[in-house]
């Protein structure tokens, strides 16, 4: 418990310095399409270029429900944060503050992944931009 | 009475020395290795400073969270009007984005950090970022006149006193410097002098030349730190699950 709270603790204060940029983001995401998606995870991909997150839930911004996909850190950044592929559990709650992908389709790049319990991470880049509720 | 004082007080003074030299030795005190020809030994895992932009400062975090990682940027970049036209296109095509290899400078920058194998013939680079290796031949062979292109070039480096100076050209010019999209054609002419000051550091200044788009050269001075003992480069594989193409994204089979 203690290496998972401390874990966690290495996350949240490294995250915000986190530095992912496989792709620029401007060119698969809309920076002025914030979207927030609460829901279950149904899957978690633990891979290059960057993890992905699926959610069966609802955006607040639009009301649209789907199973929605958001891009994370990669894989070796977020290892060494302390954060591993059983971080994020299939069946966990989350709300997720992102962007929506260009294509209008229900993916979009992860900022902020936030429990029922208030622990809230920032998932994405310190170079990507920063969803409203976090700045 | 007097002369036991004095006798005390010299071994506290003596001890204290001892002490100190010991401590001075562990640590970051260590002594820079060397190669079997005496000139200073680069082998290890290597964090970077993450540039995102050769004009730009970076200071603290290293790509891979190390501390202390640095880069003093080129500041206003001296573009040519070719070079400003290049630079201005819109909708660029992010060839990293596609999983093309990044290129030379580029990889210097990533979000990733690098290692060095170090022989006294050559310098390994090996870069987390896609997995990438490049050869710097260190035994005295000039440049080739006229290489073949390639995405990060041909270098030959030699050694001047304790500093590696690298020169490298015969660029395909399909990279761009940084992830903030700066171009260079395959005039680029890239120069890096490298020191190993001490046991936990490398200074690295790289200076890039390129007549067709910039009209003068940049220079950028980075820190790398040595990462901790056990920490090692890791897998990277871009094309493993690169979903958002240009974009377009796939749908996962959770979303179909």
């Amino acid at each position: 418990m203690t290496k998972k709270l401390s874990g966690l603790l290495l996350f949240m204060l490294l995250a915000a310095t986190a530095a992912y940029a496989h792709h620029s983001f401007a060119a698969e995401f809309d920076r002025q399409k914030p979207v927030k998606v609460t829901g279950k995870i149904v899957k978690v991909e633990w891979m290059n270029p960057h993890i992905w997150i699926y959610v069966d839930g609802k955006d607040e911004v639009t009301g649209r429900a789907a199973v929605w996909g958001f891009s994370a850190g990669p894989p070796a950044t977020l290892s060494r944060r302390g954060i591993n592929k059983d971080f994020l559990k299939k069946g966990d709650t989350v709300k997720i503050d992102g962007f929506l992908a260009k294509d209008g389709s229900p993916n979009g790049s992860g900022g902020t992944v936030t429990f029922p319990d208030g622990r809230s991470v920032f998932t994405a880049s310190a170079e990507d931009p920063v969803p409203a509720n976090k700045k | 009475m007097k002369k036991n004082f004095v006798l005390l007080l010299a071994g506290v003074v003596i001890l204290s020395v001892v002490a100190i030299s010991i401590a001075a030795q562990s640590g970051s005190a260590k002594a820079v290795p060397r190669l079997a020809n005496g000139k200073p030994d680069f082998t290890g895992v290597w964090d970077h400073p993450r540039v995102g932009d050769v004009a730009k400062d970076a200071n603290g975090k290293c790509a891979g969270e190390t501390n202390g990682c640095k880069n003093t940027g080129a500041g206003d970049l001296p573009f040519t009007s070719l070079g400003k036209a290049e630079n201005e296109k819109k909708d660029k095509w992010d060839y990293g984005a596609h999983c093309m290899p990044w290129g030379y400078v580029r990889s210097y920058g990533t979000p990733y950090p690098h290692a060095y194998v170090h022989h006294p013939d050559r310098l390994v680079v090996v870069w987390e970022q896609d997995n990438a290796y490049h050869m710097i031949p260190t035994d005295g062979r000039p440049l080739p006149k006229d290489p073949e292109p390639t995405w990060r070039g041909t270098s030959v480096g030699h050694w001047e006193g304790d500093t590696l100076v690298i020169e490298t050209v015969g660029f395909n010019g399909r990279t761009w410097l940084d992830t903030a999209e700066h171009p260079h054609s395959d005039q680029l002419r890239v120069v890096e002098r490298m020191t190993r000051p001490d046991y936990d550091h490398i200074n690295y200044e790289v200076t890039m030349e390129d007549p067709k788009f910039y009209s003068k050269p940049m220079k950028n001075l980075r820190t790398f730190v040595l990462m901790k003992p056990g920490q090692e480069l890791y897998e990277y594989s871009c094309a493993e699950n690169n979903r958002c193409e240009s974009g377009n994204c796939t749908p996962a089979d959770v979303q179909k």
